[in-house]
């Protein structure tokens, strides 16, 4: 039997480091101290408070649906392995949980939101894979093993920092 | 989920003492809010200037009190700092919200 590593992809097609490797059980309250761990890790190599206030929302929305919808019927607090992998300006973080596979085995795509015209009828969720779709630069998933790998790309990470950012 | 409110005649001013409105505590907030605004006038004016974290839960728990608070009373939110004015930014909340700056330019405002 030849077991295959999914993380050997990164490491084959380029130079991928990592940065950092961290787990957490599946449950709500545990995604607050994980983003505060993720987020002391990132800023030694992420000088931008906006991009890291961005990677982090987008690791936020990633564990609550992960949380929410994969592990939603376990009651064991299945473990999220996150683990980060920087290559110059790109950074790769990968999502793993032993939880259900998204529908069609597919990501959820950004969803359109609504306007004042139809603020009475606005949803008051499913906004989460918007945002990640939006600030992510790239979202790839797949499934091994029984278990769910979403990995996201992030671009631009190092290579602005906050004094040498330029007004917008 | 702390709150405080002070309200006057025509409008009400709920401030978030807490510095995230997050999954953990979306149902909380939503609920707590609710209460607070029960007897609250026209124009309910959310202080958000002490919120440096905010994601979509957080966000649908806003939205969720809007709606309830429609369609006598109106929700407008005041203080966003950079990271959850750019929430609101990047899902178009700013076409649904009236957004200020901070509390005072609100207060200015609709006073």
């Amino acid at each position: 039997m030849v077991a295959r590593n999914q993380g050997d992809k990164v490491g084959r097609d380029n130079a991928f480091v990592g940065v950092f490797e961290m787990s957490l059980a599946g449950r709500t309250q545990a995604v607050r101290d994980a983003l505060t761990t993720c987020r002391a890790h990132l800023s030694t190599i992420c000088r931008n408070s906006e991009k890291l206030d961005d990677i982090e929302l987008v690791i936020a929305e990633t564990l609550n649906n992960i949380v929410e919808h994969a592990l939603a019927e376990r009651q064991d607090d299945a473990p999220i392995q996150i683990s980060c992998t920087q290559d110059g300006d790109l950074i790769s973080l990968v999502f793993k949980d032993s939880g259900i596979p998204f529908a069609n085995h597919t990501p959820p795509g950004p969803k359109q939101v609504g306007t004042i015209a139809h603020a009475k009828s606005l949803p008051e969720g499913g906004y989460g894979w918007g945002l990640i779709h939006h600030l992510a630069h790239d979202i790839s998933y797949v499934r091994v093993n029984q278990h769910n790998v979403l990995t996201i790309v992030f671009d631009g990470v190092t290579s602005i920092t906050d004094n040498a950012q330029k007004p917008s | 989920m702390r709150l405080s409110a002070e309200t006057e005649e025509l409008l009400q001013v709920v401030t978030v003492l807490d510095d995230r409105i997050d999954a953990a505590v979306a149902l909380e907030f939503k609920e707590n809010v609710r209460q607070i605004t029960e007897t609250a006038p026209a124009t309910v004016i959310l202080d958000l200037s002490a919120v440096v974290f905010i994601d979509s839960s957080g966000l649908g728990a806003i939205v969720a009190t809007m709606k309830h608070l429609a369609p006598q009373r109106t929700l407008v939110l005041a203080g966003l700092t950079a990271p959850v004015d750019r929430v609101f930014r990047l899902t178009r909340m700013d076409s649904v919200f009236s957004l200020y700056p901070t509390l005072s330019h609100a207060l200015e405002d609709l006073s």
